[in-house]
């Protein structure tokens, strides 16, 4: 007869290699969570100059200050924020080039992802549901937001904030002393380390409230406090130290970043991503109206804080997915009948094929792989748009332009692929001048153009067929003054004739 | 009093002498008459102290409509269409620009409410139409706090409903054929929301009809009356297929079946009869409208206005989620499709507010509303009578004599038998100018475009407010001009001699004349400036 530790054991073992529906559920959404980074390649307008800067950070050691790569603002003050992103993403770049940095961006939203997974499936103890959820309503919102940039490289931070908070305030745990730790990385990484002070001060006030209507515990939260202080201090371990804090504040409140950038503008419904974000804040209140329990107070105000934080910006939505899921995940299950005893597992067999299934997606949809396998949209590493053949043929013109105007996202790849070549403007918004911006947007537009050509000196030009049309029109009606160096289906290339 | 009974006033005797006879025929009178006074207030329709609860923020929103300047932009357009209605019938055509041909077809939608603004002039002159609007818009949010005391039976939630609404309202006060829907749009949440729950019989739904006919011919906002009758219907429809608790039977079903039909018919008793459904879609689909146009536009948190709107949304979802009541379905039904609409358009808003407010303070209110005496009380009927009094002083005929800031006195335009009305950028004297001095192929301003159609007696204008009259490449080259965009190129091709500009709408336009010697400046003030073409260049 087998002893029942043996059967123990033998059980454990069946565990280890067959493999319950619950864990196909979990393994399935993070696998779909990676494979959209997998799927998506680079597109031009923020990454080629975080790298270009983290390419400066590794081989000089210092941070730079002020402006390398524009003339119109060459020496110019620059606060690199967000140095130590920066540095990461060059270092992976010179490890494993782009297939390992879309890999890592897959990996980090994984990682965010999944520690938001794991905090709904502890508070409602419900996984399917909970996966449900993440897939259907916490990714549609949020993943318009997961392009391969600093922002990115914190997500799995401010989970971790979330998730910390969170069992605190539950009782599930007391890491309240993780918080300082992750400041101390998130303040050198991305300016939204001010969300963390955010949270830790939402949360106490909840928790407060609650406290006064009644609830237990005393009437202050001491750790918190103590915490969140050693937290807010923390935000000085950067660089700069306090200036860190006046830099986000104007980069909040510089009219160039919120005026003319589209993810600083508010979401509205004209847009898919806007009508994604307002059908998913209906999804929200119907979930709320029906649900069998009142929400919890602190989840309620951190929902309320985030989402006039997500009617303020486009870009701030992707927060509010990870702040609203959990309160959705643990309203909406109140919804659905008490979980049976013994749960349907599937069959262990089924189960791995359907895990090995999933891998080998990821494995198709792997950079190494999946350029000869996928057509251009999701198999290149980077987007169309990128001017990489314009850039190769300015770098073979005998005689390059000094003072070229582009696109700007042209720009940010000029200063990766070509630093020699200064840029006009890119996407480094806070650092032009308004009137600079005006001057662009005039120009693509081809308006005045003969005063801005003169303004700013211009002898070249790279522009971008969809984006500056009028721009390219002229300049093709002056061939007596314009010379057409490159063409593609994209870019054009020009530089004035005997310059 | 039985008729053989006589009154102790009346008897003249008494158990005592003569002198007590008088005293105590005094005292008793007096005690008479305080009791009588007193039984009147008790029994007279007078405000009970939680009456104030609603009737204060009413009596604010009241008066921030009438402080609320009329712009210039939809208005007068309108107030000579009123004339034109009133003397020779509904127009068809274009008439008032030179850019478009001048039989150009244009449905003039809200006919009936330009004619009965234009009886309103007739009546009272320029302060006749801006009454109108405080009136109108004072009724409709009576209406909102009637229905918000309705669904939640307590006066201080009603008084919050009507506050939040009114807030969300206040980029949408100006004078215009909009305000004469206001009313109808709340009456027929009214009588709706009330055959619902069964408060009203079948016969309130006759009134729908009727009010189909005015609306249709008053504003194109009547669509929105089908709307709730069709959510109402699949609301009501879908909670008795539910057997949900207190869902109507089959025949109020068919009851509500019925007058959505007779609405939908009456929708018809229009000038173009079934046309006017291809004039909303056309309206709703119009380029230069939808792209071009401040209030067709998404609201959004960065406007006064949609941060009262988002607000009154957050708390709503709020309410919703800690509330002690729940909506049904039916009303979830319409929460989501005007919150919808209103995040499409600012102009969609008013309609939201109007309809969602009063859920909200439905959502407050404690499940069981206690039912306490309300008794008449003396306070709150002087209250309430200063509150009229406080309203009423700001009404046209009355605001112009209040010792009102001069910040304030600077926001309207000295309009002769009409002050603090009319926003300071009603350009009366260029107009006047302009009568007085007729010729010339005119570019103007568009919102100067509605006041000269009915300052000028024969206008000729480059745009006006007509949106969906022009087409859109018209509106890019009206604001090109405006921006001094190739200014000299678009002159040349609509053959422009004369241009009424806004100093701070088109100020681009207004250096770049200024600057070129081939235009000189004609008249200008604080506001406008008309230049003039002269020679060849």
């Amino acid at each position: 007869m087998t002893s029942p530790s043996t059967l123990d054991a033998v059980a454990k073992q069946q565990t280890r290699l067959r493999p319950t529906l619950d864990q196909v559920y979990i393994i399935a959404a993070l696998m779909l969570i990676a494979l959209r980074p997998l799927l998506t390649p680079i597109p031009p307008h923020d990454f080629w100059w975080h790298m270009a800067t983290g390419r400066v950070i590794l081989e000089t050691g210092t941070i730079p200050q002020n402006d390398l790569f524009s003339y119109t603002r060459a020496g110019e003050p620059f606060f690199n924020q967000g140095w130590l992103a920066q540095l990461l993403m060059a270092l992976i770049h010179r490890i494993g080039g782009l297939p390992l940095i879309i890999v890592v961006q897959a990996l980090v939203l994984a990682l965010a992802y999944g520690l938001l997974l794991r905090l709904c499936i502890l508070r409602t103890g419900r996984i399917r549901a909970c996966v449900a959820i993440l897939l259907l309503v916490t990714m549609p919102l949020s993943f318009d937001n997961w392009t391969v940039r600093p922002q990115t490289y914190v997500f799995p931070l401010f989970a971790g904030f979330l998730t910390v908070l969170t069992g605190y305030r539950l009782g599930m745990a007391r890491r309240l002393w993780l918080l300082p730790i992750l400041m101390a990385l998130w303040v050198n990484m991305h300016g939204s380390f001010v969300l963390g002070l955010g949270l830790i001060g939402i949360v106490f006030a909840g928790e407060t409230i609650k406290r006064w209507r009644g609830a237990p515990g005393p009437r202050l939260d001491v750790p918190l406090i103590v915490w969140g202080a050693a937290t807010a201090a923390a935000t000085l371990l950067n660089p700069r130290g306090v200036e860190v804090l006046g830099y986000v504040t104007n980069l909040i409140g510089s009219s160039q970043v919120t005026d003319l950038v589209t993810e600083w503008s508010p979401p509205t419904v004209r847009d898919i991503n806007g009508a994604i974000f307002f059908l998913f804040l209906i999804v929200a209140a119907l979930t709320l109206i029906y649900a069998r329990t009142r929400p919890d107070l602190t989840d309620l105000v951190l929902f309320g804080a985030f989402l006039w934080l997500a009617l303020g910006a486009t870009r701030n939505i992707v927060w509010l997915g990870f702040v609203a899921t959990p309160l959705l995940a643990v309203q909406a299950t109140t919804l659905l009948p008490p979980p049976p005893q013994r749960r349907f597992q599937g069959v262990p067999a089924m189960n791995a094929a359907l895990i090995g299934l999933l891998a080998l997606l990821l494995l198709i949809g792997s950079p190494w792989v999946k350029p000869a396998l996928l057509p251009p949209e999701t198999g290149a590493l980077i987007a169309k748009g990128t001017p990489v053949e314009a850039t190769r043929a300015l770098q073979e013109l005998p005689q390059r332009p000094q003072r070229l105007f582009h696109a700007m996202s042209y720009g940010s790849y000029l200063i990766w692929a070509a630093p020699e070549q200064k840029v006009f403007i890119d996407p480094r918004i806070e650092l032009y001048p308004f009137e600079q911006w005006r001057d662009y947007i005039l120009l693509g537009q081809g308006v005045e153009v003969e005063a801005l050509l003169a303004k700013y000196r211009i002898d070249g030009m790279m522009l971008s067929i969809e984006e500056q049309a009028p721009l390219l029109e002229y300049a093709r009606t002056r061939a007596d003054v314009w010379r057409e160096v490159y063409a593609d289906e994209e870019t054009v290339v020009l530089v004035r004739s005997g310059g | 009093m039985s008729a053989g009974k006589r009154s102790p006033l009346v008897s003249g005797r008494t158990r005592h002498g003569p002198r007590a006879t008088i005293d105590t025929v005094v005292r008793r009178a007096n005690t008479s008459v305080l009791h009588a006074v007193g039984g009147l207030v008790r029994n007279a329709p007078f405000p009970a102290l939680i009456h104030l609860y609603g009737l204060i923020p009413l009596a604010v929103v009241a008066a921030l409509i009438a402080l609320a300047p009329t712009d210039p932009h939809d208005f007068w357009w309108h107030l000579r269409v009123g004339r034109l209605v009133s003397e020779t019938g509904v127009p068809r055509t274009n008439m008032f620009a030179w850019t478009v041909p001048p039989d150009q077809p244009f449905v003039y939608a809200a006919w009936l409410s330009d004619w009965l603004f234009y009886q309103m002039y007739l009546l009272c002159g320029l302060q006749g139409p801006v009454l109108a609007r405080n009136i109108l818009g004072t009724l409709a949010f009576a209406l909102v706090l009637l229905e918000a005391w309705r669904r939640s039976g307590s006066w201080r939630l009603a008084g919050l409903a009507v506050f939040l609404a009114g807030m969300m309202t206040i980029n949408n006060l100006t004078t215009r054929p909009q305000n004469w829907a206001w009313a109808p749009f709340m009456a027929y949440a009214i009588i709706l929301g009330a055959y619902a729950t069964k408060q009203v019989g079948w016969r309130a739904l006759l009134a729908l009809p009727p009010l189909m006919v005015f609306w249709v011919n008053a504003h194109g906002s009547f669509v929105l009356g089908l709307a709730l009758l069709a959510l109402y219907g699949i609301g009501e429809g879908t909670r008795a297929l539910l057997r949900q608790p207190d869902a109507p039977d089959f025949r109020r079903l068919a009851a509500l079946a019925a007058a959505a039909l007779a609405t939908l018919a009456a929708t018809l008793v229009n000038p173009i009869g079934v046309d006017i459904f291809a004039y909303v879609v056309k309206l709703l689909t119009d380029p230069p409208s939808q792209g071009l146009v401040n209030e067709w536009q998404p609201p959004t948190v960065r406007s006064l206005a949609g941060q009262a709107f988002f607000l009154a949304t957050l708390l709503l979802i709020a309410a919703l989620a800690l509330g002690r009541r729940r909506l049904n379905l039916t009303d979830t039904l319409l929460l989501c499709a005007f919150l919808w609409l209103a995040w499409s358009g600012m102009r969609y808003v008013v309609w939201f507010g109007m309809l969602a407010m009063p859920m909200l303070a439905q959502c407050l209110a404690r499940p069981a509303p206690r039912v306490a005496a309300q008794r008449g009380d003396l306070f709150a009927a002087i209250m309430a009578l200063a509150l009229v009094l406080g309203v009423g002083a700001l009404q046209p005929p009355f605001k112009s004599s209040l010792n009102l800031p001069d910040s304030y006195r600077g926001l309207f335009a000295d309009v002769p038998g009409a002050p603090l009305i009319y926003s300071a950028d009603t350009p009366i004297g260029a107009a006047a100018y302009l009568r007085d001095h007729p010729g010339g192929r005119l570019f103007n301003d568009m919102a100067y475009g509605s006041y000269l159609i009915w300052a000028l007696p024969a206008p000729q204008v480059f745009v006006d407010t007509r949106v969906e009259l022009y087409p859109l490449a018209l509106w890019e080259d009206y604001l090109a001009l405006g921006e001094a965009r190739a200014y000299r190129t678009l002159i040349e091709q609509y053959g422009i001699d004369r241009a009424l500009l806004s100093r701070s709408r088109q100020a681009p336009l207004v250096a770049a004349l200024a600057a070129d010697p081939s235009w000189v400046i004609e008249y200008e003030d604080r506001y406008s400036i008309l230049y003039r073409r002269v020679g060849e260049r």
